[in-house]
């Protein structure tokens, strides 16, 4: 293999690794703060491509402001799912939390596929890019699209992590993660910080959503897979575990841009999946499990 | 600037209060007596919002708080130091104290307020990045009494400080609550460490199986023949 494609695989790997990183923080971030096993994560990817699709070819605005729409839309999406169903499922589930969650949100993952199917039919809904060329990095040349993607997966990334360690609200989502009672007897009002949290989670993946739509056009079932990778990653990084799940991340984007490469358009996926199988033998816990302080730890 | 008349709370059908009266005036500093399941802490619960009362008045400033949700009574002024304190374990003091100034947008007035907090008990100075995981037991109920004080609280509620402390670090938690009550917050002290206890304390209340059996200044209350027999055993 030469030098050059080195490079190309890496980039390829970095692109894809910010997406899956994206993916995996709002994953994260729900079951950290909420104790909820979310299964609409790919949903919410789906409805920023589409939001974003919509903005940039009908309304014509500029590439940033329609991936902001798309953060924007989804933000709103999250918050409107905690308030109602999440939230009415609270006042009565107790101890069947976890259950219940799971269930409501695969439910939830299939009405919205289905929904975006009758609105917008089967069709793949993409552009051809948002800005047109390419920039050469030493010998190889990368689509400005891939490189904004991955700057702006990396942006989201290193505000959040600011903003929850760093800010007033960002510190008081901490807290509930940590110990509701306490937070409430500080004055938090708990129901708040989880219409947040849950809000800024799907944001998370309305941004991936909309930043990789030159690459990933959209169209009904696009989250699914995206999803599985959350999960891949969260489960090959530890449990909640914030930044192992930037690490998990770029790791499995790499590894499938490197298995691409040497064996194949087949293998990435099994090659990721005999990875996470080998980690749980061994460590079930994750690759990070406790070692790595995870944002609620700092 | 307390008032609770009749109340009666409980855990779903588990009635634990029955018409329980207190008061608290201003500036005083209150111990509310009596043995395990006489439903002490059930009381602190109730007027901190984590339980919701069956009925009964719990009046507050002249506000009405029976049934408010926990934060906003906190956000009222009550704050509520439980008895395992509710920590923030992977969050450093200095985070912990923070989130205890939540409802605190002056920020002139939080870094007052930690001076004070920090002159109080200077071993959380010397702890403040570390987390709160790993503080002692003694430092963990200073952090927090003072994570408690951070929204300058009018009333406190303290339950049972000194458990599980040695008896130097609860002599320091109770000079700690004095100094507090002479600085002018009333305090309201759940305790079973009965001597200490009402050497600092201005009157005092004896529930008994979640009834209000008696109410007399400290000093009355050391020389009653019911608290000598049934708490200090002689």
């Amino acid at each position: 293999m030469e030098l050059v494609d080195v490079w190309n695989v890496l980039a390829v790997g970095l692109v894809r690794g910010g997406l899956y990183a994206q993916m995996a923080l709002m994953l994260a971030l729900v079951l950290g703060v909420m104790s909820i096993i979310s299964m609409i994560n790919g949903e919410l990817y789906m409805i920023g491509a589409y939001v974003s699709y919509f903005a940039f070819t009908l309304f014509g605005l500029n590439p940033i402001l329609s991936i902001a729409c798309a953060a924007v839309a989804t933000f709103l999406v999250g918050a409107l799912i905690e308030r109602g169903p999440l939230s009415m499922m609270r006042r009565r589930a107790g101890e069947d939390w976890y259950l219940n969650t799971f269930l409501l949100t695969v439910g939830l993952s299939f009405f919205l596929k289905n929904a975006a199917m009758l609105l917008w039919k089967p069709t793949y809904r993409g552009i051809r890019w948002y800005w047109e060329g390419t920039v050469s990095i030493g010998s190889i040349g990368i689509s400005i699209d891939r490189l904004v993607a991955l700057g702006i997966a990396a942006l989201t990334i290193v505000a959040l992590q600011l903003f929850l360690r760093n800010t007033r609200l960002g510190r008081a989502i901490r807290a509930v993660s940590q110990d509701e009672r306490g937070a409430m007897l500080n004055g938090i009002n708990i129901n708040t910080i989880y219409t947040i949290s849950f809000g800024l989670a799907c944001m998370l993946g309305g941004i991936a959503g909309g930043s990789m739509l030159s690459i990933l056009p959209a169209s009904p079932y696009m989250g699914t897979t995206p999803n599985n990778y959350a999960w891949l990653v969260v489960m090959l990084a530890g449990l909640g575990n914030i930044s192992g799940a930037v690490v998990g991340g770029f790791i499995i984007g790499i590894v499938e841009s490197v298995a691409f490469q040497f064996f194949g358009e087949g293998w990435p996926n099994v090659i990721s999946f005999i990875i996470l199988i080998i980690v749980l033998v061994i460590k079930p816990s994750g690759i990070f499990g406790t070692s790595v302080k995870g944002v609620w730890e700092q | 600037m307390l008032e609770i008349k009749g109340l009666q709370s409980g855990y779903g059908y588990l009635q634990v209060l029955w018409d329980v009266s207190l008061e608290l005036n201003d500036g005083e500093f209150i111990v509310l007596l009596g043995s395990n399941g006489a439903g002490k802490t059930t009381t602190l619960r109730t007027i901190s919002g984590v339980i919701r009362p069956i009925s009964g008045e719990i009046n507050f400033l002249g506000q009405s708080i029976g049934g408010k949700p926990g934060h906003e009574i906190s956000r009222l002024g009550i704050s509520f130091i439980t008895e395992d304190l509710n920590l923030f374990p992977k969050m450093t003091v200095y985070d912990n104290l923070l989130v205890g100034a939540y409802s605190v947008r002056d920020k002139k007035k939080i870094k007052e307020t930690l001076a004070y907090i920090l002159n109080l008990f200077p071993r959380l100075e010397e702890r403040l990045n570390q987390l709160a995981g790993t503080l002692s037991g003694g430092e963990r109920k200073m952090l927090a009494i003072g994570r408690g004080l951070m929204p300058n609280p009018k009333l406190l509620l303290v339950d049972e400080p000194s458990l599980g402390l040695s008896p130097l670090m609860t002599r320091a938690t109770f000079d700690a609550l004095r100094k507090l009550n002479q600085d002018g917050t009333t305090i309201l002290l759940v305790e079973q460490h009965l001597g200490k206890a009402l050497e600092i304390t201005n009157r005092g209340y004896i529930l008994e199986q979640g009834k209000v059996v008696m109410e007399a200044p400290t000093a009355t209350l050391l020389e009653s023949e019911r608290v000598k027999e049934v708490y200090l055993g002689r």
